[in-house]
């Protein structure tokens, strides 16, 4: 009776009903994870119980059915490539699940930001982020590891071409390691590599106006081109927004730009070189100490990796003995040929791949079609990076919204109240989008849209003038460059209302204040954090 | 002259040769004059010349293979197709029916691709990979075994529809087309394994882990189950000639939306290398 009971659940586990719904499953919880964004996916279905009883559900199907083709194979006696080739394609994917498992419980990764000359202890704290399987310790290497310096080189539009770093293990006899990206360096079980993520460093000491000081690292991230970008809080509310470049020769940049701003109020605009430092209005100062480089050092170690493999060479070995190698043998219930009258039946029957393919059309169409929504977006998001530009006297910023027509009227714009020492500190009031029309390359949309500016002076972030608000109908022509759609002009739908009127900007002649204040602070220096 | 317009040149010339191809072998297969249909081949085939050319020039052009922007994707995955299919006709004449199906979709790839940005974009470091030749080259392998399975899917529906015609009449008989709809299956399911486990290897490499849920992972494994439940069903439940016809058709409308559609409606790493 007992045994009778095994059979009957291993006759269900491998029936063939079970197992296509245990394969529609897992395609579908796929198509469901694609819906959210990665780390969603990863948390709500790939790591949710349903996914992981129905993998753990075909893999048991997937070891009965393995099982009793080994069994047949064996007693068949004679080597067939078809049976062959699905008892290795059956086996291969064991062999793959299994190892996603192991990794999942005995796998590690760890990673850690390191500056030029840092090194980084051998415990397990001093990588930043850990991500131990269920059953491991967190990763720990066994002897420390200095980074001594980083080599990159850029194509000359600015993206990366080349980047290895050098790596000092501290073992008892030294070892000094090259390592550029695609490969990487064993150390204790662990394997070490390095991705694309680098940058210079920015290294400074900021003196608040209380006289504490704090030493902060600030690691530029890539922006776009040769540019890499970062803010830095500092200690009485301001915030540092921070820009270098790194030339085609990968050299480490000899200085930065820097933009302190306090609230709406733009402090200081320029540029400092190593040993530099500024005066801030508050009594505070700011100091560049040195510009070395970052990289992201990963570390791994999978105790599967060589499984996983073999699974994937058991599966490949498997189709091609069983697609390439072996008949296909056709279906025995054909009708030869379908009679006349029934080609009218074959128009009308449910045709699922013509729905699928519906459904495409549609959904692509949906996609393509600008909805005010989605058009209210890109308004949105063109507002808000304009009015940032203003802010900080920062045209650079307006890049990735407008294109070459409507940026150089920025440029213009801004450069003009930068020069009267003046920056804009707008809010949008409300925005609503009337009417979104697009054609293959262009999409206008109107908008009704409130405002509220005023003008600050640079330095001391006092207003200038009056408050004023606006009302404008406004109609933004935005075109298709490279898959995004950039503001290519603007223009006024219907005559523009005031709040106040206009030219009433303070004009300060001389030097804007902020630009150009640098102080000396000694010679360049290379910075070690 | 640049050798972008040369480049154009050669492209569009192709493009030419393709389109008097398409025309001769459907003049040959149309009205019914099957001795013909070579011509149309032949003209299919000396396209692959200038086509050949141009993609070598994109080469030289910007010093690597045909891995990014759509443009010198879809150009390459349309000349393997045809490839395919030239060499397919070759060893199987009575399959000429197939460049029908194969050499229009082929033409419009190409062109999609040379309607789209051609500026030519610089190979990130972590795109220096043999494993990255392997994963690129067996996707366009894959794509045009899926093509091959795609035309013979629908030359079997007209067959069970009924239809009769001399070019219908020289193909073998509903069963045979069947099981070679099944073969381009089973070949592209070689080719479509390799992609991913190659892509695994390369991720591993770069990236510190094989698999990701990147969306374009998952919509190859989406694939790569669809096809398995198409063949598992056919195996188990017998399903007919007409169904596996649907059902092959449908697995490559997914496959063709998992390769050119999907990198562009899914944020994921693909997204950035083709565009």
């Amino acid at each position: 009776m007992h045994l009778s009971a095994i059979q009957r659940l291993k006759r269900f586990l491998r029936s063939p009903t079970l197992i296509v719904v245990e394969i529609a499953v897992i395609t579908l919880a796929g198509v469901a994870g694609t819906l959210f964004t990665q780390d969603l996916a990863s948390e709500r279905v790939f790591r949710s119980g349903w996914f992981l009883g129905a993998v753990s559900l075909a893999f048991i199907s997937l070891l009965i059915v393995a099982f009793d083709q080994i069994r047949q194979l064996i007693r068949s006696r004679s080597l067939r490539f078809a049976p062959l080739g699905v008892v290795m394609i059956h086996i291969g994917l064991l062999l793959v699940i299994l190892a996603a498992a192991l990794k999942a419980l005995f796998g590690v990764e760890a990673m850690a930001d390191l500056l030029e000359g840092e090194t980084l202890p051998p415990t397990a704290s001093a990588w930043a982020v850990q991500k131990p399987g269920k059953l491991v310790a967190p990763l720990q290497v066994a002897n420390s590891v200095t980074l001594e310096s980083v080599n990159a080189r850029r194509y000359p539009s600015g993206d990366l071409q080349g980047l290895a770093v050098r790596l000092r293990f501290s073992e008892t006899t030294p070892r000094v390691v090259d390592m550029p990206i695609n490969e990487s360096v064993e150390e204790s079980g662990a394997r070490l590599f390095v991705g694309s993520d680098y940058g210079p460093a920015v290294l400074f000491e900021w003196r608040g106006a209380t006289g504490a000081v704090t030493r902060t690292a600030v690691l530029l991230k890539h922006d776009r081109g040769q540019r890499f970008e970062s803010t830095l809080a500092g200690p009485d509310g301001e915030r540092a927004f921070l820009r270098t470049e790194v030339g085609p020769s990968g050299k480490r940049p000899s200085d930065v730009e820097v933009r302190v701003m306090k609230g709406s109020a733009l402090l200081f605009a320029g540029l400092l070189s190593s040993g530099q430092g500024i005066t801030l209005p508050s009594g505070g100062s700011l100091a560049l100490r040195g510009m070395p480089f970052w990289v992201r050092l990963h570390a791994n170690r999978d105790p599967a990796l060589w499984l996983i493999y073999l699974g994937f060479t058991f599966v490949i070995l498997g189709v091609t003995l069983r697609f390439t190698l072996s008949p296909i043998p056709s279906s025995q219930s054909v009708p030869v040929g379908v009679p006349a009258n029934e080609r009218n039946d074959l128009a009308l029957a449910p045709q699922p791949a013509l729905l699928l393919t519906l459904v495409g059309v549609l959904g692509l169409t949906a996609c393509n079609g600008y909805s005010l929504p989605k058009a209210r977006e890109l308004v949105e998001r063109y507002n808000a990076v304009v009015s940032e530009a203003y802010r900080r006297g920062d045209v650079k910023l307006v890049d990735s919204v407008v294109g070459p027509n409507e940026g150089k009227k920025l440029t213009g714009l801004i450069g003009v109240r930068l020069d009267m020492g003046l920056t804009l500190d707008s809010k949008v009031l409300s925005v609503e989008v009337l009417e979104a029309e697009q054609s293959k390359d262009e999409l206008r949309v109107r908008t009704r849209e409130r405002w509220s500016y005023c003008d600050r002076r640079i330095g001391t972030g006092e207003q200038v003038g009056e408050k004023s608000e606006d009302s404008y109908e406004m109609r933004y022509f935005f075109r298709r460059f490279e898959q995004n759609w950039l503001v290519d002009r603007i223009e006024f739908a219907a005559p523009p209302q005031f709040g106040r009127p206009p030219g009433t900007w303070a004009v300060e002649h001389g030097r804007v204040p902020g630009h150009g204040a640098v102080k000396s602070e000694g010679k360049k220096e290379r910075g070690s954090p | 002259m640049n050798s972008f317009i040369l480049e154009t040149i050669f492209h569009w010339s192709a493009v030419a040769f393709y389109i008097a191809g398409i025309v001769g072998v459907a003049y040959a297969l149309i009205f019914a004059r099957p001795e013909k249909s070579p011509v149309g081949l032949w003209l299919a085939a000396t396209g692959l010349v200038p086509h050949t050319v141009a993609l070598v020039l994109r080469y030289v052009h910007v010093g690597h293979g045909p891995y990014m922007m759509k443009y010198e994707v879809l150009s390459s995955n349309a000349w393997l197709a045809i490839v395919l299919l030239l060499l397919l006709v070759w060893r199987q004449p009575r399959w000429t029916a197939l460049a029908l199906v194969v050499l229009p979709v082929s033409v419009l790839m190409l062109g999609f691709g040379l309607f789209s940005n051609p500026e030519a974009r610089d190979l990130p470091p972590t795109l220096r990979s043999m494993w990255l030749v392997f994963h690129v080259l067996f996707n366009k392998l894959a794509v045009g075994a899926f093509l091959l399975s795609f035309a013979a899917a629908i030359i079997l529906l007209r067959k069970l529809a009924g239809a009769s015609s001399r070019w219908l009449e020289r193909l073998p008989c509903v069963e045979m087309v069947e099981t070679y709809t099944l073969r381009f299956v089973g070949f592209g399911m070689v080719f479509w394994t390799t992609t991913i486990a190659a892509g695994s290897i390369w991720a591993n490499q770069s990236w510190g882990r094989y698999w990701g849920w990147d969306p374009i992972e998952t919509w190859s494994l989406v694939t790569w189950l669809s096809y398995a439940i198409l063949l598992h069903a056919r195996l188990f439940f017998r399903l007919k000639p007409r169904t596996t016809a649907w059902g092959t058709i449908a697995c490559f409308i997914l496959s063709v939306l998992t390769i050119l559609i999907f990198p562009f409606i899914f944020p994921s790493m693909h997204t950035a290398y083709f565009q």
